[in-house]
């Protein structure tokens, strides 16, 4: 019981915080959000796991959070506005080559990102050869080029 | 119209948006991008982000403050009112951490060489007792209580019980030194 409840808890705190800290905090994987997501993970193991050392406590709490990201799952597919909720929804950054500034600075994106994502990606060298910047729900940004 | 308010405190709260009635609303007319956007729908999330980020703020700021326990400023000394017995004690607490209660007597509160420091049962039922500094020379179970029983020197003396609170929520226990009066301590424990 003490097991499912930890883990239950720390799953919907960990959905929270992150929904809060917007998608582009995990989205790219720096050396600093490497750092952070060793220690998150540490400190929530210590959050679930308690005093209880065994393998029983580990397996359950493992089960709930398997269980839990399933049942998510189900929701989101019975109820397409929860996902909404749950994962956002992906945002136009660059229309037609053209940067839009403020959705930029709101989704915390800098030109610099979107080229990097689009030399990477595409070879692209300018911001008038990209179509569509997409901030997608995982944080990543996909670049459209444009034809030709 | 925007308007800014900046905290100051984190980069991420620089521009807090109070006012959002006319913020620009974009539409993409591209029927070849097979996509899902709403752009209203995405103003109220980060303004819901943005109001998480202050909570955040706010119980980063609390937690230094001393709100979430083991905080000089989250610690009290009680005393009765002829000042010969006083606890000093963390009013916040954490589930299962380690917290100490520092009590001293001074020679008004001993008897002949010996000390006695009772807690009511309500309170000692809400924790483990882990260790007592120094060790009693014995406990008896006293008046729905216990008491610690420890020799004295006649010079004040200070014991240290390490508890870990066992239960979140209040935990309220009473104290006394000897037959004097007793002193009310309570925590609110986190989980």
């Amino acid at each position: 019981m003490d097991a499912i409840v930890r883990g239950l808890v720390v799953y919907l705190f960990l959905l929270v915080l992150f929904r809060i800290a917007g998608r582009r905090t995990l989205g790219s994987i720096t050396n600093f959000d490497f750092v952070l997501l060793l220690i998150i993970s540490e400190a929530t193991q210590n959050a679930m796991i308690g005093n209880d050392y065994s393998v029983t406590n580990g397996f359950l709490v493992i089960l709930t959070l398997v269980g839990l990201d399933i049942a998510f799952s189900y929701m989101k597919q019975q109820f397409p506005a929860m996902e909404r909720y749950l994962d956002g929804l992906p945002l136009i950054l660059v229309d037609q080559g053209r940067p839009l500034k403020e959705l930029m600075h709101r989704a915390r994106v800098d030109e610099q990102d979107i080229l990097a994502a689009a030399r990477e990606k595409h070879g692209l060298e300018r911001m008038e050869q990209i179509k569509y910047a997409i901030l997608e729900t995982n944080g990543m940004i996909s670049i459209v080029p444009k034809a030709g | 119209m925007h308007e800014y308010f900046a905290l100051g405190i984190f980069p991420f709260l620089m521009h807090i948006e109070l006012i959002h009635d006319s913020w620009p609303r974009l539409t993409i007319l591209d029927k070849n991008l097979q996509m899902e956007q709403d752009l209203p729908f995405q103003y109220r999330q980060w303004r819901w982000e943005r109001t998480g980020q202050v909570l955040i703020a706010c119980c980063i700021g609390a937690a230094l403050l001393g709100l979430f326990g083991h905080h000089p400023l989250g610690s009290v000394t009680q005393q009765t009112t002829d000042g010969t017995f006083s606890i000093h004690y963390d009013r916040f607490a954490r589930v299962g951490r380690a917290d100490s209660l520092l009590m001293r007597l001074e020679p008004g509160a001993q008897g002949d060489g010996l000390a006695s420091i009772w807690l009511d049962r309500e309170y000692l039922d809400a924790l483990t007792l882990t260790t007592v500094s120094p060790t009693p020379i014995r406990t008896e179970a006293r008046k729905n209580g216990q008491a610690f029983i420890f020799q004295t020197d006649g010079n004040p003396f200070t014991a240290t019980f390490s508890v870990q609170f066992q239960t979140a929520g209040t935990a309220r226990g009473r104290i006394r030194a000897d037959d004097g009066d007793a002193l009310i301590v309570q925590h609110f424990v986190w989980p």
